[in-house]
């Protein structure tokens, strides 16, 4: 009799001992796990989401820099990227390499949490919000990562050029390696395909993702693999839910920021980490001299009040760097797209529509031009004019140097040396930072020839 | 495959029963003691049929009328009794005075281990070695008495004992201790020593792995007192009252107070003190400097100034410390018992009161504790039930002043010419936080008396914990069959501590905070969002655990081959639940307190330009801890020559990983044994008894700060979008799991003829892995830096004890030498400390470099004195150099200089004990030796060295004392880092190594037996003294290496026992 008794106390406790254990050891920390705490975990924009690599912005030549201020950066990645050394880190960690991978490594918590809710019916569309904005949020910081530390996108080798480490897991002692670049690409627009149905057309708050948003992205993610069709497709769907664009007549140019936060152009905020240099740089002269003088960009993003161009159209509110989605961008990429295709008229509607808004009111003579090719060259042109000190020239840089007619050198002066770097140089793919290199052991990128 | 295994052993077992025999059972005990015997071997004669008695010293053997059982034990003699028509069969064996070994029985909280069967490295201090020393607390009774245990002193031990040193990182590194069989999760003041019947120290793997996760720093078993059986009621009564001498507040030299204020007229008249005169905040200047200032306004004469410094250059505020601070403490302590038994019942009950004064004044302790214990034998002693009440109040009253707490401001230290009282005695005001002349005004604008009395505080301010503690315990044995017993243990433990910190009304504490926070309006109107009246400070502290243990033993001798084993099931839930909270405006004779505004910021009446919250102690905690494990022990003994024992546990916690608690592989050990003494081919005759042992095993750790789960922190809201937001504290880890300490222990054990020389001399190797440690990691994980099993530790020492019987006839002298060893270096880590964390926490373990020592004192290399200035020298890249913002920015970790360890690697004690007739002495030498410490020096600071260390005044002053001295000259321009090289240079590290006279005790004892008609059995009177001085020391610059801020407090205590 109690020998049985003792076996049926056995088998009891071993049976709910998984329930037993599962016992949360302190109250005072929370584990995220209600859909709460993961909406709080993507609402961290202080130190996790909404901030983008800077390291595109640092290698454009969207600014120039005086030798004076070029000494006293911060950081050696500044430094030396700025004159695009093929080291840059001198030991220093790589916040545009972590910063990404801190969303990732969020988002995938959350979706890791999100596959052990089952939501109630009153409880889907949360549940779909969340798991949109954490797809959403980590195909874009791959994205991001691709820009910065892959080689530009090129339909050829695809499936050899290496890619970004895809980490789709929590668990931070899985190894994980660098994928394709075809695999990389792949991923983040499945995913952000995937995240469309799921989020809200419009979000609350602009920190948060929206199908307007992912639309948006995938637009910009066509462009830089030079797949007009689908761009211009993305740009579509984006710009139906908003098109709004600010009357900069409306802005006033005397202020410090002219530019609000979250301002009706604005379909994501997002900033870049904050490098010492932004705040440092001049305009670069030939964009600033190629405004016209009823264009009010000229006054809205540059204050020339001591003689020398300095930024402040900061679609952020702040004097930080902006690299988020707007609809200006939008009606840039889909003009371009358009004059890509052929179609000279629509994408000059769309150019046009853009710069009404920009110009002085009642000076505004609508851009005309006699082919889809010359538009094109008006459309890249005003490109580099309204997206200034966005990052998105870094991109635009890598994908217009495949095409002869569009390919740049750029070039830096300081200390009486001259540097250069030329189209499709092996420097437009960033160097991963050594702490990754040396703990993963993944493929360092070729910096030099 | 539990239960198959239950099933097969069932059937096994029940074969045995159909031999024609019945059942003899019966119950073995020492005739000396009547103490029940455990392992004694009971055989049918002629066969190789036989049991061995179970902790209780019952057997229950199958045997026909025709049998005679042999019973024998080691140690005692053995006997043969005929079966006959005898069902039950109690014996008592006799000591076998031939052999005089001692029958050492080891508790290891399972199971009750006779010393012949055992593998592993256990030490027991028995109840006279318990109650040698007198002490409240029973651990410290283990000081010096046990090899390998050391307490940990100086730095800052979280630790303070380890067993064969410490072989974790950052996880929990306090021993596990086990009372009556279950771990005790409360706090260890609790327990009464006069309670205790002895502790059993388990060291490695074999004896401690049955333990498993919570085995790594080593068990310390305390086994409770109990009654016995057919005892007549024995009462013993027990008390003693300890005196400890006063701390000496001159212990650390300082500054002298005529030296202070001559200094504090220089930086006057360097205009150090100007912009504290116009500090917005009134910061507080001391009264001598108030003085200078009132001189320099006009508003005291030359003469006025000097007659009143010269005054104050009179005083000693240590006088005052002395006098009214620190007191002699003394501790009382009264405990009683009375135990007895019947054959069926046996019972405890005891009563203990302690009553101690601290050394502060304001500071005592009141500790009552109860115990009752009853155990019945039913059912033919086939049942055994057992029930336990643990019961302890203690009241903590912690209302003393500590000097070394004692300042003037946040910034500034108390002044050395500060007067406590008058010399009536009654209070007096020092400066406190603010000047004087501010306070002034500030009243005479209404605000409350803003005077601060260290002596009244004394009396306005009442922090008291106090603290209920009980255990129940209820056992059930029940013995299936012969040599098959089951054990059902359940526990429950209950904690609840209360504490209340009662600032009145007329404290300083409240006052100053009404003040703080008082408004004044444009007409001068007063306001007070912190209302007038007291603060109450509540901190309530709920535990409880249960524990449930569900055991098998079996048991049993055939012929040559002996057989022990056990296997269990345990589940246990710890759940801690804190809150605290403060009370505004209280009132503790209405006990009625008023409401305040947390949120809106006040302006500080002490400083226009700042605003605070009243600040909330409010906070609460909720833990829950649970456990569920598996464990079995196995011992196999040949011939009685040899034996082979495993043992192995699995632990499952709500803190480990899904996969450590899924897959996890047990933790477990082995061990062999062998008496080479009892071998026929044995002929060492001065060596009549030898044993060699050897284990090999693994056990556990747990660090409770980390856990397998994902864990976050919320924050209010961000500046962005003002939504309240999450950040990631801790990645998820399910691979989480215990960390591992490998423990390879080899022993001899031997006894030299006529108990001349016995001991046993123990090597191991001590290696942990998967450590609990930080680490870099991929950055691509989204994460730099995080903690995980990531370290590992190699160790190794030995542990010799030796006893002697120098001389063994009416006198005797023995003496018991102790002798232990014990070295670690941390063999992985790989998140390396800079230079400043080295040099500033290395030696308290908390930051650490591969390759060394966990506890690594470091310093700066000296380069000595410049001859011309004095000034400091160290070195840049291999040259002297005098650049300290170089020095002290640049070097690297691998330039400075590692001593050593910070915690002895050699260790121990020698005790040697007189006895004459009825009078005994025995006194305690110990020894710490290789080991390395940071003294203390001078900082100049940018005060001149003001109130600085005494080496101010061996401090370089004119060319060529830098023969003599270390100390650097007093500083032109303020550097701090000079101060900062200095203080961390080898010039101030020196050897710890030490003997200490540590304590001397001395008793008479009365017999009956030799004295004949007494009204008691045996009386006790007994003496002694601890902490009795230093003996020799490697170091010549600090009076004792191991307390360097104040003194090991000799100690007196003089005791009667009595046993009716």
């Amino acid at each position: 009799m109690k020998r049985i008794l003792i076996l049926v106390l056995l088998i009891c406790f071993s049976s709910c001992s998984d329930e037993f254990l599962e016992k949360k050891s302190d109250k005072s920390i929370i584990i995220p796990t209600t859909y709460k705490d993961l909406q709080s975990l993507l609402d961290n924009n202080v130190d996790a989401f909404n901030i983008d690599p800077s390291l595109g912005f640092i290698g454009s030549d969207d600014y120039t820099i005086e030798e004076m201020y070029w000494e006293y950066l911060y950081t050696a990645v500044e430094r030396n990227g700025y004159t695009w050394n093929a080291e840059i880190y001198e030991g220093e960690t790589g916040i545009d390499w972590n910063t990404p991978y801190k969303q990732v490594f969020y988002c995938n918590v959350i979706l890791e949490r999100l596959t052990e809710l089952n939501p109630s019916d009153a409880e889907t569309e949360t549940w779909n919000t969340l798991k949109g904005s954490a797809l959403f949020f980590r195909s874009m910081a791959f994205f991001n990562l691709l820009q910065v530390y892959a080689v530009p996108y090129d339909v050829s080798d695809l499936e050899e050029k290496l890619g970004i480490p895809l980490r789709l897991t929590a668990d931070v002692n899985a190894t994980i390696t660098r994928a394709s670049l075809k695999e990389s690409y792949d991923r983040l627009i499945a995913d952000l395909e995937e995240s469309i149905p799921l989020l809200p057309l419009l979000p609350d708050y602009k920190t948060r993702p929206s199908q307007a948003a992912a639309y948006g992205l995938l637009s910009r993610v066509y462009l830089v693999m030079r797949n007009y069709e689908k761009a211009k497709e993305y740009s579509d769907s984006c710009l139906s839910i908003t098109g709004s664009l600010m009357d900069y007549n409306s802005l006033d140019p005397s202020k410090s920021r002219p530019i609000v936060q979250f301002n009706d152009e604005v379909i994501l905020h997002s900033t870049q980490v904050t490098y010492g240099i932004r705040t440092d740089a001049y305009v670069n002269a030939d964009i600033y001299a190629s405004y016209d003088n009823n264009d009010l960009r000229k006054t809205i993003f540059v204050n020339n009040d001591w003689g020398v161009p300095i930024f402040k159209g900061w679609y952020t509110g702040s004097s930080r760097l902006f690299s988020g989605i707007a609809t200006d961008e939008l009606y840039l990429n889909r003009a371009e797209c358009y004059a890509r295709m052929g179609d000279k008229d629509k994408a000059l509607d769309d150019l046009n529509l853009l710069l009404r808004n920009r110009f002085v009111s009642g000076t505004f003579s609508p851009v005309t031009a006699s082919s889809a090719a010359e538009a094109l060259v008006i459309i890249l042109n005003e490109r580099r004019k309204e997206l200034l000190f966005r990052n998105t020239r870094w991109s635009d840089l890598r994908r217009l140097n495949k095409e002869t007619a569009f390919a740049t050198t750029l070039t830096r002066t300081l200390n009486g040396s001259i540097y250069t770097l030329p189209p499709n140089d092996p420097r437009y793919t960033y160097p991963i930072p050594p702490d990754e290199i040396l703990i993963s052991q993944i493929p360092q990128n070729t910096r030099q020839e | 495959m539990r239960q198959r295994l239950l099933v097969l052993l069932m059937i096994v077992l029940n074969l045995t029963s159909f031999a024609q025999s019945r059942t003899v059972q019966g119950k073995v005990t020492s005739s000396s003691d009547q103490q029940p015997l455990p392992g004694v071997n009971v055989i049918v004669k002629g066969t190789t049929q036989g049991v061995s008695t179970d902790a209780s010293g019952n057997f229950s053997i199958l045997a026909s009328e025709k049998d005679v059982l042999v019973f024998s034990f080691i140690g005692y003699t053995s006997q043969e009794i005929n079966v006959g028509n005898q069902n039950v069969i109690n014996i008592s064996l006799t000591e076998d005075v031939t052999t005089l070994s001692e029958v050492m029985i080891y508790s290891t909280g399972y199971e009750q281990l006779p010393k012949e069967r055992a593998t592993g490295s256990f030490v027991k201090a028995d109840n006279e070695l318990i109650n040698r020393k007198v002490s409240t607390n029973v651990l410290d009774r283990l000081e010096d008495v046990t090899s390998g245990l050391i307490f940990n002193r100086g730095g800052s031990a979280t630790d303070p004992i380890s067993i064969r040193g410490r072989s974790t990182l950052f996880a929990n590194a306090n021993p596990l201790i086990v009372i009556d069989n279950f771990p005790y999760d409360g706090d260890l003041s609790n327990i009464n020593p006069n309670d205790v019947e002895s502790i059993t120290v388990l060291r490695d793997a074999a004896a401690a792995s049955i333990w498993g996760a919570r085995a790594g720093n080593g068990v310390i078993v305390i086994t409770m007192k109990k009654g016995a059986n057919r005892n007549a009621p024995k009462i013993t009564f027990n008390s003693n009252v300890t005196v400890g001498e006063k701390i000496d507040p001159f212990y650390v030299p300082l500054m002298s107070t005529s030296d202070y204020i001559d200094t504090e007229k220089q930086l006057f008249s360097n205009g150090y003190y100007t912009s504290i005169e116009n500090q917005l905040a009134h910061r507080a200047i001391t009264p001598a400097v108030e003085l200078l200032i009132a001189n320099r306004d006009g508003l005291l004469s030359p003469e006025e100034l000097d007659t009143k410094l010269h005054a104050l250059k009179q005083r000693d505020v240590r006088n005052d410390y002395s006098k009214y601070l620190y007191q002699k403490s003394v501790n009382q302590q009264y405990a009683v018992n009375i135990s007895g038994g019947s054959n069926q019942q046996t019972y405890f009950l005891s009563a203990g009161y302690d009553k101690n004064l601290g050394n502060l004044v304001g500071n005592q302790m009141d500790r009552f504790t109860l115990n009752a214990k009853n155990t019945w034998t039913l059912l033919r002693d086939r049942f055994i039930v057992s029930g336990d009440l643990y019961y302890t109040r203690t009241s903590n009253q912690n209302n003393g002043i500590d000097p070394y707490a004692l300042k003037m401001t946040t910034y500034d230290p108390l002044y050395p010419y500060a007067r406590f009282a008058d010399n009536n005695g009654y209070a007096l005001p020092v400066t406190q936080d603010y000047r004087e002349s501010f306070k002034a005004q500030a009243e005479s604008n209404g605000l409350l008396d803003w005077s601060y009395r260290p002596l009244q505080e004394l009396n306005e301010i009442d922090r008291t914990t106090k603290n209920t503690d009980y255990r129940i315990n209820t056992s059930l044995r029940y013995q299936i069959i012969p040599g098959l017993s089951a054990d059902v243990l359940y526990q429950f433990w209950n904690s609840n501590i209360q504490g209340r910190n009662n600032y009145s009304e007329q404290s300083y504490f409240a006052r100053n905070l009404v003040n703080q926070y008082t408004q004044e309006g444009a007409t001068g109107l007063l306001t007070r969002p912190i209302p007038e009246g007291g603060i109450l400070d509540v901190n309530n502290q709920a535990a409880s655990s249960n524990n449930l243990r569900a055991q098998l033993n079996f048991s049993k001798t055939l012929g040559n081959h002996q057989i022990n084993a056990i296997g269990g099931y345990e589940v246990k839930e710890v759940k801690t639940l804190g809150t605290r909270y403060r009370y505004y405006g209280y009132n503790d004779e209405l006990a009625n307190s008023s409401s305040v505004d947390y949120t809106t910021l006040f302006q500080q009446y002490y400083y226009q330009y700042g605003e605070a919250r009243i600040p909330s102690n409010d906070g609460q905690f909720d833990l829950t801890d649970r456990f569920l494990s598996y464990y079995g022990n196995a011992a196999y003994t040949y011939r009685q020559r040899y034996t082979l024992s495993v043992s192995a546990r699995k632990d499952q916690s709500n803190l480990f990983g899904v996969k450590a608690n899924q897959k996890g592989v047990p933790l477990w050990s082995t061990g062999v044994s062998w008496n080479i003494s009892e071998e026929p081919f044995y002929k060492i005759s001065f060596l009549p008894y030898l044993k060699l042992r050897a284990t090999y095993g693994y056990n556990g750790n747990i660090d409770k700060s980390v856990t397998a789960y994902t864990t976050a922190q919320t924050f209010g809201t961000n500046s962005i979008t003002g939504l309240p937001y999450a950040r990631i504290m801790n990645p998820p880890n399910p691979s989480l799991q215990w960390e591992r300490i490998q423990i390879v222990n080899l022993g001899l054990d031997f006894e030299v003829v006529k108990n001349i020389v016995t001991g046993s001399i123990e090597y191991y190797q001590k290696n942990g892995s998967d450590l609990i440690g930080f680490a870099p990691i991929a950055p691509s994980t989204g994460l730099t830096r995080y903690k995980g099993n990531t370290a590992s530790t190699r160790g190794n020492g030995f542990d010799i004890t030796l006893n002697t019987n120098n001389i063994n006839g009416a006198f005797k002298w023995q003496t018991n030498f102790l002798i232990s060893a014990s070295k670690l270096k941390v063999t992985s880590y790989k998140d390396e400390a800079t230079t400043w964390y080295l040099l500033n926490y290395g030696y308290t373990g908390g930051y650490l470099r591969e390759g060394n020592t966990l506890f690594g004192l470091y310093s700066y290399k000296s380069g000595g004195l410049d001859p011309t200035t004095g000034d400091p020298q160290g070195y840049v890249e291999g040259a002297v150099s005098k650049d300290y913002l170089q020095i002290t920015q640049t070097t690297k970790p691998e330039e400075i200089v590692y001593h050593g360890s910070a915690r002895p690697t050699n260790f121990g004690a020698i005790r040697n004990t007189f006895s004459w007739r009825n009078l005994s002495l025995s006194f305690n030498i110990s020894y710490r030796l290789g080991y390395y410490f940071r003294r203390n020096s001078i900082s100049y600071s940018n005060t001149l060295g003001l109130g600085g260390h005494g080496d101010y005044y061996k401090r370089w002053k004119n060319p060529g004392d830098e023969m003599r001295t270390d100390v650097p000259s007093l500083p032109t321009t303020f550097d701090a880092n000079r101060d900062q090289f200095y203080l961390f240079s080898d010039a101030l590290a020196e050897k710890g190594d030490h003997i200490r006279f540590q304590d001397i005790q001395l008793s008479y004892t009365l017999n009956q037996s030799s004295f004949g008609k007494l009204p008691f059995q045996r009386a006790q009177v007994y003496a002694y003294m601890n902490n009795i001085g230093i003996l020799w020391k490697a170091t010549d610059k600090v009076p004792d290496p191991d307390y360097l801020i104040t003194p090991p407090l000799r100690t007196y205590s003089i005791g009667l026992k009595v046993d009716f």
